[in-house]
């Protein structure tokens, strides 16, 4: 039924064909605006002159609305025409549309928006609104065809339950298609891994030159941080759902005379607040629709286009060197250019560079935690634990030997300014230590217990460590301890980050480690068969714990305050549902969910508590719709070495297989 | 000598006496067989002797060593591996993977050199990826070699398990059943494919099995158990005509042929 | 002498809380294998609903009381329902974590939609009566928490062992394949478990609430992962072993500052100590003191 092989010029084409004409008699012919001056603008001028930033959600919109119809129109002559000159059609269209858009953004971003005549005093519904309905109807029609293709249908019999008539063509079918194909042709895997890195860093610097002038365009107040994700949700900070439920469960202090009058009140007031949310009120204060629309913009334009634009670029370039350097030396380019956009992305403000610290903390705990309980089987849940060894034992050594401050008073070695990092490094790597003896109290229980009862016991461990250091008032107890040099900075988080997650991957892939995945898998086997499941055991927890420790004592030496509430069973479940997010036994799932995950918080951030319900909400949505997180026991496969690219360009398939895919 | 000798070996589970005073004594390059009903303890003579369980008495020792109180893994190492009733491999990993792990008795480097890639580390990771490659191409897997073991046909998978136990390269190969879940004429290929590795890795292999078409035809000498005891011990043919072993195996309903 | 039976009554004060709410966990895992991590939270909902019962409602201790424990069984059911039951066939640990996000779900989402003001019960809902029996002080309170909770034991303890319900959960942990065979459905067994053991946390989290009147949504997080070593202790999946380890636990924790500070041991040491004993408790018995160690077949 879909076939385009012989395609005849039917009723649907004729209602698209018709909508299409519709809709561009509206935008070009219909008034659209009302002005000042008592004269009306079309859809078309609005999109030719300049324009101001509050109307242009409406205007983004309309772009796509006649854009659709004129290819529509040329897709409707296009049944016409013979097979041979349809390809070139639609490259036409496409190529129209990009110009078009590109024309669109030129106008906007370099033309005077200042002095914008287009001072709109009201919608004039004409216009808008024939080409709505007429643009409402294309999608009707895209939807009842999508209906009609899920009746499973005898191949042999066209003939299907809705009443729709022979050679019924689906409206931007061409599109999908055309997308897909294009995706398909740019073959994204192929592209070396260095050459989107890159990209990035041309990204990172578009963001520096032009990134402000773009914020400000678009009505934010300074650049986004972190691409736009904490903007998002700030329109909702407002909403406060303490009232829905405090009427029944009232505190001594409350008093409400009819509680469910008043819980109803909360609930419609939180209604209220909600759809205010939702919408604009002036561009002091925009609503959700119109932030989500730029914060997508400003990624496509700063992040997302120029990074796809670069990478293609060098594709070949990059597959070439990569080919011709030895893999370390590749391996050791890209760390470095990872660096480079890293710290470039980061040094734009303060901000950005704590999140990364908190990012390069974060994959140190989740790929730690997955080293025990993806790679070897056993269910941890007492991470925290080893962190708050790391973290106390690293911040009372800077704090003892190195600097003066109140706890432990002048420090105890003079050591020159050039020489503290070293201090520092030996620090981080004794807390690392004491956290890996400590690891020993899970270990050695391990040798004769397993799943849950090994839980109970990383459990009780987590609450043992946090229970002494608050009983320990010389290190402040549970007050904390105040005063830790703030030493953490990108290039020890990613240094110390690229380090470890190196390690695991160097350990779970040597035939040592590998006897790690037996003991999950079979761990009587494993012991027969040669493995010192003791040994292996013993290993895997303290290495995890030394990472653990290590990423505790970054963690401290950045909040500049620790206290024995920050390691808590809560600290534990993050690093959870950060490696049950990324999957069990991928070292690259639990960095992705770890980056993920830091970003999320960030962008919750506005939603306070309701973060907290978000974050476990995600976490029983994912075990019950896809319990094997996002790359469970496999890892993303990455062109880091670079693949040979065939002789020739790449072939477009024949547009008509993925019509019949369809 | 001998290599594995067994002296008044008897084991109890709580109460219930498993092993009853066993004695074997079992010299290089040997193919014997350890027979009997269901529940004779069988498998727990195996278990003793690779040190999954703690003999309650007696003494086994393998070339010249005792193995009481060994760890399963140092017995392993010291030449002694088997397989076992049901496939016990290492089903997420690849066929190769479940061989390498099997070479980890063998591993002299230390974590700092896997960290850091030194050359011992590199070394012995090529070294045992090519052993592992040659004996799954010697065993006509190596196909399979990157494919998780899980995917692969049932006799495969006892083939794997096989080419995993000869990869800690023991002097006694343990089979636990090597051919149950086989039919007639693949229990015929198994006869032959036991003599060709026992030849071709100069072995000793200590067999259990059900199968008496199996038993009888390959092995040189076969002790028979019933209720932890010994009942019977002697070429096939003195068992054959043992009116013991007979009556233990009546229940059973096997084919003695 | 006298200072000994004072925390003797302490301890079992705080022993039996610990208990009722352990029972719910052994009970959970004995017919699941299920580790309820929400379990510490549904004790606090508990609380919250006799907050609801006792001051929304007026009502006096009893209904409150009971009132709670309905509507908290009511909870577990379909927190079973909704979230555990979907992942029957799935592996364990995608049920256990999800365990884990329900349970931050309800502490934070009632923290949510009631705000942050502590909560606790009217004056006269237990009125306070301290008795002088020979030096040694005791209130109503206490009495009431050890009667009820013993009560309550004695009740679950018989459906248990003595009901044909009692007995297909003992069934379900053995084979959970025969007992659909037997003519009692499965569900409606789990459902029953959720049901009993939610409603004892109910229980011990109003009695909680009248022994330590602050109540927030966080209150069931450190309880309930105590209770739960608790109930490891004892032997998961046994009920008796879950009454037992929850009186342990309460016995260590009171008796330890008590006695400990003249070693030099302060009452902040309790946590540390109590957790310390039970892990050692664990090495030495690896599965409780009623647990029965399952050998693997090899």
């Amino acid at each position: 039924m879909i076939r385009t092989a012989n395609r005849s010029f039917s009723l649907g084409s004729l209602v698209t064909l018709a909508c299409a004409l519709v809709i561009l008699i509206a935008v070009f012919a219909l008034p659209w605006l009302a002005l000042e001056d008592g004269a009306t603008a079309t859809a078309y001028e609005l999109l030719s002159k300049s324009l101001d930033v509050p109307a242009r959600i409406t205007n983004t919109f309309l772009i796509i609305v006649p854009l659709a119809a004129l290819v529509e129109l040329a897709l409707a002559l296009w049944s016409l025409a013979a097979p041979q000159q349809r390809k070139a059609i639609s490259t036409l269209a496409l190529l129209m549309g990009v110009i078009l858009v590109g024309y669109y953004y030129g106008t906007f971003l370099y033309e005077d928006h200042v002095n914008a005549r287009t001072a709109a005093t009201d919608y004039v519904r004409s216009g808008f609104v024939v080409a709505l309905i007429a643009g409402l109807l294309l999608i009707v029609l895209t939807a009842l065809q999508r209906a009609a293709l899920r009746v499973p249908a005898n191949p042999g019999t066209e003939a299907v339950a809705l009443p729709l008539p022979r050679g019924w063509r689906m409206p931007f079918a061409w599109l999908r298609r055309s997308v897909r194909e294009a995706i398909r042709s740019l073959q994204l895997s192929r592209i070396p891994v260095l050459a989107y890195l890159l990209g990035v860093v041309a990204a990172v610097e578009l963001e520096r030159r032009e990134g402000e002038t773009l914020a400000r365009l678009l009505g934010f107040r300074r650049v986004p941080g972190l691409f736009g994700s904490t903007e998002l949700l700030e329109p909702f900070s407002k909403l406060d759902f303490s009232g829905i439920l405090a009427p029944f469960f009232p505190s001594p202090t409350d008093r409400f005379d009819a509680p469910l009058r008043s819980s109803w009140e909360a609930l419609r007031q939180l209604g209220e607040d909600f759809v205010y949310a939702l919408t604009s009120h002036g561009p002091r204060e925009p609503g959700f629709f119109k932030v989500l629309l730029h914060v997508v913009e400003y990624d496509l334009l700063i992040f997302i286009i120029p990074v796809l634009i670069v990478a293609l670029l060098l594709r070949r370039p990059g597959n070439w060197l990569l080919l011709r350097l030895p893999t370390w030396a590749g391996l050791a380019l890209q760390i470095v250019v990872l660096y480079g956009a890293v710290s470039r992305w980061g040094a734009l403000n303060d901000y950005r560079e704590l999140v990364l610290i908190y990012m390069g903390v974060n994959i140190m705990l989740a790929i730690s935690l997955n080293l025990v309980n993806g790679y070897m089987g056993e269910f941890s849940v007492g991470h925290a634990g080893f962190m708050a060894v790391g973290a106390y034992i690293s911040s009372i050594l800077t704090m003892w030997l190195f600097v003066d401050e109140a706890v432990f008073g002048e420090a105890m070695l003079s050591v020159p300014d050039w020489a503290l990092p070293i201090g520092f490094l030996i620090a981080l790597v004794a807390g690392g230590v004491a956290a890996a003896l400590a690891g020993l109290l899970v270990a050695f229980p391990s040798f004769r217990t397993r799943g849950d009862y090994l839980a109970i016991v990383t459990l009780a461990v987590n609450f043992i460590v946090t229970g002494i250091i608050n009983n320990i008032e010389a290190i402040g107890g549970p007050r904390g301890l105040n005063g830790v040099p703030l030493w953490t900075n990108l290039r020890w988080v990613f240094l110390l980050t690229a380090l470890s997650v190196f390690a695991i991957h160097s350990l779970v892939n040597s035939t040592f480690g590998k006897g790690i995945v037996a003991i999950r898998e079979d761990e009587i086997a494993a012991e027969l068969m040669g493995v010192n499941t003791r040994k292996v055991k013993l290993v895997a927890f303290m290495v995890s714990s030394f990472i653990a420790g290590m990423s505790g004592g970054l963690f401290a030496h950045v909040l500049a305050y620790v206290n024995p509430g920050v390691f808590g069973i809560l600290k534990s479940t993050e690093a959870l549902v950060m490696v049950y997010l990324g999957g069990m036994g991928s070292i690259s799932g639990s960095v992705i969910a770890a980056v993920l995950f830091t970003i999320l918080i960030e962008a919750f951030r506005p939603l306070a508590v309701l973060k907290w319900v978000v974050v476990p909400l995600i976490l029983i949505l994912l075990m019950l719709f896809r319990p094997q997180g996002l790359f469970g026991f496999r890892e993303v496969s990455l062109n880091l070495r670079g693949v040979r690219e065939e002789g020739e360009a790449v072939v477009l398939k024949e547009a008509s297989d993925g019509a019949a895919a369809d | 000598m001998a290599l594995l000798q067994i002296k008044n070996l008897s084991h109890y589970f709580g109460g219930l006496l498993a092993v009853d005073n066993l004695n074997e004594e079992i010299r290089e390059g040997e193919l014997i067989g350890l027979i009997g009903p269901n529940g004779a303890g069988k498998t727990t003579v195996f278990n003793l002797v690779t040190g999954v369980y703690r003999p309650t008495q007696g003494d086994i020792i393998f070339q010249g060593q005792s193995l009481v109180g060994k760890s399963p893994h140092t017995i392993n190492a010291l030449g002694i591996s088997r397989t076992f009733q049901t496939i016990r491999l290492w089903n997420m990993m690849s066929v190769l993977d479940n061989v390498r792990i099997a070479h980890h008795s063998r591993i002299s480097y230390n974590l700092a050199e896997a960290f850091l890639h030194l050359p011992r580390y590199r070394h012995q990771e090529r070294e045992i990826e090519e052993r592992s490659m040659e004996l799954l191409r010697l065993f006509k897997l190596e196909r399979y070699a990157h494919e998780p073991v899980k995917n692969l046909p049932y006799g495969e998978q006892r083939r794997v398990e096989i080419v995993r136990a000869l990869a800690s390269r023991p002097r006694l190969l343990l089979l636990d059943e090597p051919a149950a879940g086989m039919n007639p004429r693949e229990i015929g290929a198994l006869m032959e494919f036991i003599h060709w590795i026992r030849d071709e890795f100069h072995l000793t292999i200590w067999l259990i099995e059900h199968q008496m078409r199996l038993v009888m035809n390959i092995c040189e000498r076969i002790k028979v158990l019933d209720f932890g005891a010994t009942i019977a011990d002697g070429t096939p043919e003195e068992i054959r005509n043992n009116p013991k072993v007979i009556e233990a195996y009546l229940g059973e309903q096997a084919e003695v042929h | 002498m006298e200072f000994f039976v004072q925390q003797f009554l302490n301890a079992l004060q705080l022993g039996s809380l610990y208990a009722l709410i352990a029972l719910g966990y052994s009970m959970v895992y004995g017919v699941l294998l299920l580790i309820n991590f929400a379990h510490g939270d549904i004790f606090m909902m508990g609380a919250f609903f006799g907050v609801f019962g006792s001051i929304t409602l007026g009502l006096p201790f009893v209904p409150t009381l009971l009132l709670s424990m309905i509507l908290t069984g009511l909870l577990g059911v379909t927190i079973e329902r909704v979230a555990y039951k979907p992942l029957r066939q799935a592996s364990r640990l995608s049920v256990v974590i999800t365990a884990l996000g329900v349970g931050l779900l309800l502490e934070n989402g009632l923290l949510a939609l009631t705000g942050a003001n502590p909560r606790s019960y009217p004056q006269d809902l237990v009125t306070t009566k301290v008795y002088d029996l020979g030096g040694v002080s005791i209130s109503n309170v206490k009495i009431i928490i050890i009667v009820l909770a013993a009560l309550l034991f004695a009740g679950l303890y018989t459906i248990v062992q003595r009901t044909k319900w009692g007995m297909a959960m003992r069934a379900i942990s053995y084979d959970k394949f025969a007992v659909p065979l037997m003519g009692v459905s499965q569900d409606q067994v789990i459902s029953l478990t959720f049901l009993l053991g939610t409603s004892l946390a109910a229980a011990g989290g109003i009695l909680w609430g009248v022994a330590f009147p602050v109540l927030n949504p966080y209150m069931g997080l450190r309880v309930g992962w105590k209770a739960f070593i608790a109930a490891v202790v004892g032997g998961i999946g046994d009920i008796r072993g879950a009454a037992v380890g929850g009186l342990l636990l309460g016995f260590i924790e009171i008796f330890v500052p008590a006695y400990g500070k003249s070693i030099g041991i302060s009452s902040t040491w309790r946590d540390p100590v109590a957790f310390g004993l039970l892990l050692i408790i664990l090495v030495v018995r690896p599965t409780g003191l009623f647990g029965v160690a399952r050998r693997q077949k090899v």
